[in-house]
């Protein structure tokens, strides 16, 4: 993909001149990110954050921060909101997943933001099986499999996750929910070839279970959540959606996909990458 | 609604057999549906153009309830698909 980044200085957002077509909530019913259509263009806004126009027919972006707000949260928004979603439009399968590498084949993780994707893919990495992404999943279609692509070598922890997974004692002002980037190093693994996909797990909201809980999710279930996770730009576009749908089709035929609850508590990791692990390991008989 | 009855399949819904069921995806609400195996057939049926009757007499053989329970079935089926705007009625 080909795709130019322009950026203008700072400017305080107005309101659009036409109502968002979609919009993204956190889970505390925020808005976190509005669509907008304008003429050939898009506007995808992150409230007090930025304003990114997007041409699909230039491929072009053009960022307009809100003051005040850091080049590197502008990169971050750019890499791991407005690309994946770019690339969904041209045809790629994008998923909001982490992935990691166990015994030459890939896991992913799928699910929202703070759900854990980001913490499973780092201490499975410390663990010794690197990660291929923390989010934004590109699936390729090769014969037979479904090839992971490797994404970026750094990953993005919330400091309570860094600390507790990379035993450092730094916490980053602003909180435990504010990320910071980990460059993939001898600690944390990157793998940077493509890997088979094996499974998919769902993370869903978590229910506090003692143990790790894996459940097999029914092929049409696990097309429906490969769905609501798949980076999509307008989901008024019948033809893209329409053309997800299928290929989403096509992936649940080949890939098994379950739910992963596990207790969130981590001195409790190791034990639940253990268990997954062993999962994986009984592959086709897993349940 | 009776056994005349012939439903369109609305434009908008898109389907894939998937694990023995039929998903379906209605573009314009962004919502999802699965039937199950019964279910898949009937709406193939009714993507053929067949009436409810005409589907029940083509494959009520294959399933062991009564050809009496089955029309009803595909009865509540057909209900169903409409209030959910999947089909509309045929000619409407």
């Amino acid at each position: 993909m080909n795709l130019h980044f322009e950026q203008t200085a700072p400017c305080a957002q107005t309101p659009r001149p036409l109502k968002p077509f979609d919009r993204w909530l956190s889970f505390e019913g925020e808005e976190t990110s509005l669509f907008y259509r304008e003429s050939d263009q898009y506007v995808v806004r992150f409230p007090d954050r930025a304003d990114f126009i997007i041409s699909l027919d230039r491929q072009t972006v053009t960022c307009t921060p809100a003051p005040g707000v850091s080049d590197n949260e502008i990169e971050v928004l750019y890499f791991n909101q407005i690309i994946p979603l770019v690339m969904g439009c041209n045809g790629e399968l994008v998923l909001h997943a982490s992935a990691v590498v166990i015994d030459g084949r890939a896991i992913a993780f799928l699910g929202p933001t703070r759900r854990g994707k980001s913490t499973l893919a780092a201490a499975f990495a410390k663990a010794g099986h690197a990660f291929l992404t923390d989010d934004g999943l590109i699936l390729d279609r090769d014969d037979e499999d479904y090839l992971v692509r490797p994404r970026a070598p750094s990953l993005r922890l919330c400091s309570d996750s860094e600390a507790a997974i990379l035993q450092t004692m730094e916490v980053r002002p602003g909180g435990s929910h504010v990320k910071g980037r980990i460059v993939a190093g001898d600690e944390i693994r990157f793998h940077g070839k493509p890997v088979p996909l094996a499974a998919i797990y769902l993370l869903p909201e978590p229910q506090q279970p003692d143990r790790t809980e894996i459940v097999r999710l029914s092929r049409p279930v696990a097309l429906s959540e490969l769905l609501k996770h798949s980076f999509i730009l307008d989901v008024e576009d019948r033809k893209r959606v329409k053309d997800l749908f299928y290929r989403l089709a096509s992936v649940v035929k080949r890939i098994d996909c379950f739910a992963l609850d596990y207790p969130r508590r981590y001195p409790e990791l190791p034990g639940v990458i253990d268990s997954l692990i062993k999962h994986v390991r009984r592959g086709d008989q897993a349940s | 609604m009776n056994l005349d009855t012939r439903l369109e399949v609305s434009s908008s819904v898109v389907t894939r057999e998937v694990g023995g069921e039929m998903v379906l995806m209605d573009l314009e609400s962004g919502t999802y549906f699965g039937l199950d195996a019964i279910g898949g057939r009937a709406w193939q049926a009714f993507e053929d153009g067949l009436s409810i009757g005409e589907l029940c007499e083509q494959i009520e053989d294959e399933f062991e309830v009564s050809p009496e329970q089955f029309r009803e079935d595909m009865i509540a089926l057909a209900r169903n698909l409409l209030e959910q705007k999947l089909v509309t009625l045929s000619g409407d």
